[in-house]
């Protein structure tokens, strides 16, 4: 009950959900087969053989039961037939005695009770009496009459006369009743005899003596001997209280003389005095199924006995018989479940050994089964199942061939990588996010002077000269966001010198979380830079004073030129001195603009072209004429060799409007414009609302100096053209292109 | 009653070039006090000679140049300061505006420009 009642509370407090559990796998041992043919086997043949041991055992109790019923009808018989043999010891002595009531067994009964009577004949005649009984009836050996002391008085051998066997059973039962018994081993037949008394009574004066008779054993034996019912090793005998044997014994031969209180059966019949049957060892050894009982009247046990080995021996053969048709039954079932569990087990060992190759890299086996039942379609699903391994296989190994090729290719493509870095004359390393060495090279080493052991536990701020902490590391950042950055920087030797690195450097994420960079002592490179930058600043410091000087001697000659003017009286001189300062000073503003300029051998056209034409107009008109002048100026950047015969040209048709085109004065307009032309060709052109040319005037046949150098310097210098058109006023349009000339700085 | 005419003190190294201002200006109506080629005279000169007026060229013979020349003038005088150089570098210029100088020439001087230079400064002046 307790267990009943614990099992439910545990269940509760260890819930277990059976259905999500995974089945539990069985783990067989021995083959399909093997295990086929045991559960088969025993299936068939474990009923049979319990059939088969509970029939044999029925059969045995069988055979036992019907042993023990003949044993006990022999013993049974045997003891009516020892009663009977009693019954007629007693009648026949009676018989006797009745015999010698009438002539003469009394006699010497009555001689002793009054001796006067006893007389020879009359006890030779008893004695013949006896003599003659005994003969006539053959049941009696030996008889005796005993007086009432228990003297021998008569016998039918006169040996015994005298003999006092007053003290006997045979004497003091026989005196009372009749009496029966196994003869005393002492006694006249040495125990081998059965001796029966009966008491001799004469009416009125009581029993007078007693009548005794011997009978020896050989009617026993002869009961004993019977052999009916007992088969061929059965024996009948009978053993006294003191567990001798009184009969005959058939194999008395094998234990001559001795005690048969070592056989079970008679033990019993002596020491209980009870009719028992079962199954022990004889007085021999040997194993026997006895019947005994106690003969009272006679006072001896009868045995009756069988030897187990004849008694069971159908049983015994029913047995031989099932255990060999059992094991019949037995191989036969062994036969058959192998061939069933061969028919089943065989395309399973076929399938297996198909597996088993093809588990050893064998992927062109096929499990050859055939049949439409379970096992040959499973054969046919494993087929097809292999089938589609190996097509599955040998896509894994074309891309396991292809990976391997892939990594190969990687690892030489990384080998070279690594003898790169290290042949490499720049410096390389490899940080990671925080800007932990974790690789360098050889040139690194060299460069910094650290071992590269040492350089493995620094960090870039260590090697930084110039950027603070947070400043590489705002660096770092940078070049994650954009993946690359070349810069330049300054490190720290292990001395404490420094030096110029160039550093290029890659962030790739899917390749790590780091930093690859080369770094190039840059050193002699920048000092060679910085030299070169002196030089060039040195040049073009040169160059700018070149053109100031330019400019300044220039602005000397126009003084010397102005100051010659003024020594001369002459007006025509003074204004060809005017003419040709301003030609100068045209050329000279050329120079003053190309030092300002930015590269010292372009000027902006434009801005020079607008400068001038300021200037002339504000210097060249005279008394009573004033200009105004509309500018509308693109600013290409042309060369001097361009800009100079420009100004030169500009200073000319400047000149030439002030002086010929308002022959009246008064108020001029004077109209410049510059364009480019996306072929490169710049258009200049110059107007005035004068007079311009007289009718059948050509300015290249009939122009004067000024306009000849206006053709001439457009034509002949600029490589252009140039086109005057009259008619209100003069226009002079020039096209020219910036390429005739090479930068010469 | 005449005006006194404007002095003009002229500090060139290029006397061709001195000499040339020295007639235009003179041509102008302007008294040149004098015509000086490096910075020490200048100084010397415009003490002596109260200029009202200094054309001042920044590049100069001597150690001295025209900026630092003006810069010592202007600590005992009040002249108007005007500079003509070929020179139009910025760093340059910026030393000279410093001096905050009523005109910046730029060489060849022309004679308007400098008489109108001159004109407009002292109109500012007074």
């Amino acid at each position: 009950m307790g267990a009943d009642t614990s099992a439910p509370s545990s269940a509760a407090a260890k819930p277990v959900d059976s259905g999500r559990l995974p089945p539990k796998r069985r783990r067989y041992r021995g083959s399909i087969r093997s295990r086929l043919l045991f559960w088969f086997v025993a299936l068939v043949v474990g009923p049979s053989l319990i059939i088969g041991g509970a029939a044999v055992l029925s059969s045995w109790r069988l055979g036992r039961e019907g042993t023990l019923d003949q044993l006990s009808s022999v013993l049974t018989l045997k003891a009516d037939e020892i009663d009977l043999w009693v019954s007629e010891l007693s009648v026949n002595l009676a018989l006797i005695a009745q015999d010698g009531d009438d002539i003469g067994l009394l006699q010497p009964l009555l001689a002793v009770e009054a001796p006067a009577l006893a007389a020879p004949q009359a006890l030779e005649s008893v004695r013949r009496d006896l003599k003659a009984k005994m003969r006539s009836l053959r049941v009696f050996s030996l008889t005796l009459v005993l007086d009432r002391n228990g003297k021998v008085v008569a016998s039918s051998d006169d040996a015994y006369l005298g003999r006092d066997l007053g003290g006997e059973d045979l004497f003091i039962q026989g005196l009372q009743r009749s009496y029966v018994a196994p003869a005393p081993v002492h006694g006249p037949l040495e125990g081998l005899a059965i001796v029966a008394a009966l008491p001799l009574v004469v009416p009125g004066r009581g029993s007078l003596g007693v009548l005794v008779g011997y009978s020896d054993l050989a009617f026993l034996d002869a009961i004993m001997s019977e052999p009916t019912g007992l088969g061929r090793t059965g024996e009948s005998f009978l053993v006294g209280a003191d567990y001798m044997p009184i009969t005959g014994l058939r194999f008395a031969d094998q234990t001559p003389g001795r005690s048969m209180r070592d056989d079970a059966g008679a033990r019993k019949a002596v020491d209980d005095k009870v009719r028992a049957y079962g199954t022990y060892p004889d007085y021999r050894g040997v194993p026997v199924i006895g019947v005994c009982a106690w003969l009272p009247e006679l006072q001896v046990g009868l045995v009756v006995e069988q030897d187990v080995a004849e008694a069971f021996a159908s049983f015994r053969s029913i047995t031989l018989l099932s255990l060999v048709v059992a094991a019949i039954a037995v191989l036969l079932a062994v036969l058959a479940a192998s061939r069933v569990t061969a028919g089943i087990a065989a395309p399973l060992s076929a399938l297996a050994w198909t597996a088993a190759r093809i588990s050893a890299g064998d992927l062109d086996q096929v499990a050859e089964v055939d049949g439409g039942d379970e096992v040959g379609r499973l054969g046919e699903a494993f087929n097809h199942m292999t089938g589609r391994l190996r097509y599955t296989i040998r896509d894994l190994t074309r891309e396991v061939d292809e990976r391997e090729r892939a990594e190969a290719r990687l690892r030489e493509s990384e080998e070279r990588n690594r003898t790169v870095i290290q042949t490499a004359m720049d410096g390389y390393w490899r940080v990671d996010l925080e800007g932990r060495i974790l690789e360098v090279n050889e040139a690194l080493c060299r460069m910094t002077g650290y071992r590269e052991e040492e350089l493995l536990t620094m960090t870039v701020p260590d090697l930084e000269a110039v950027e603070r902490n947070e400043e590489t590391a705002g660096h770092i950042r940078r070049i994650m966001a954009t993946g690359f950055d070349r810069f330049e920087s300054s490190h720290v030797r292990k001395d404490g010198g420094t030096y110029e690195v160039e550093t290029s450097v890659q962030y790739k994420p899917e390749q790590g979380a780091y930093l690859s960079a080369f770094l190039r002592d840059i050193t002699a490179r920048k000092r060679a830079e910085r030299e070169i930058q002196a030089s060039l600043a040195e040049k073009e410091t040169l160059l700018r004073e070149l053109h100031h000087r330019t400019n300044n001697n220039m602005g000397v000659i126009i003084a010397l030129l102005d100051l010659q003017a003024e020594e001369t009286g002459d007006e025509f001189l003074r204004s060809s001195f005017a003419a040709t300062t301003n030609r100068i000073r045209s050329m000279a503003l050329v120079y003053r603009k190309l030092s300002e300029s930015r590269d010292l051998s372009r000027v902006d056209l434009g801005d020079y072209l607008g400068d001038l034409a300021a200037f002339l107009v504000s210097e060249l008109p005279g008394p009573g004429l004033e200009l105004t002048l509309e500018c509308d100026l693109e600013h290409p950047h042309v060369l001097i060799d361009t800009a100079i015969p420009c100004g030169l040209v500009l200073d000319e048709l400047v000149t030439n409007a002030a002086t010929h085109a308002f022959p009246r004065g008064g108020r001029g307009r004077l109209e410049l414009r510059l364009r480019t032309f996306e072929d490169g060709t710049l258009a200049l052109r110059f107007a005035d609302d004068g007079i311009g040319f007289p009718a059948g005037f050509d300015p290249r046949r009939d122009g004067r100096l000024g306009l000849m150098t206006v053709v001439n310097l457009t034509e002949a210098q600029l490589g252009g053209s140039v086109e005057f058109r009259a008619g209100g006023g003069l226009a002079c349009e020039l096209r020219f292109r910036d390429d005739r000339y090479k930068a010469r700085i | 009653m005449t005006m006194a005419r404007t002095k003009v003190l002229i500090v060139e190294d290029e006397m061709l070039i001195a000499l040339q201002l020295r007639q235009s200006l003179a041509k102008a109506g302007f008294e040149v006090c004098g015509s000086v080629g490096d910075g020490e005279t200048a100084i010397e000169r415009s003490r002596k000679s109260l200029p009202d007026v200094i054309l001042m060229d920044i590049r100069l013979s001597g150690e001295m140049d025209g900026i630092e020349a003006a810069r010592r003038i202007l600590e005992f005088s009040k002249v108007v300061l005007i500079f003509t150089t070929g020179h139009t570098d910025a760093a340059l210029r910026a030393r000279a505006e410093a001096l905050k100088p009523a005109a910046f020439l730029i060489k060849p001087v022309e004679i308007q420009k400098l008489a109108g230079a001159i004109a407009s400064s002292l109109a500012t002046r007074i």
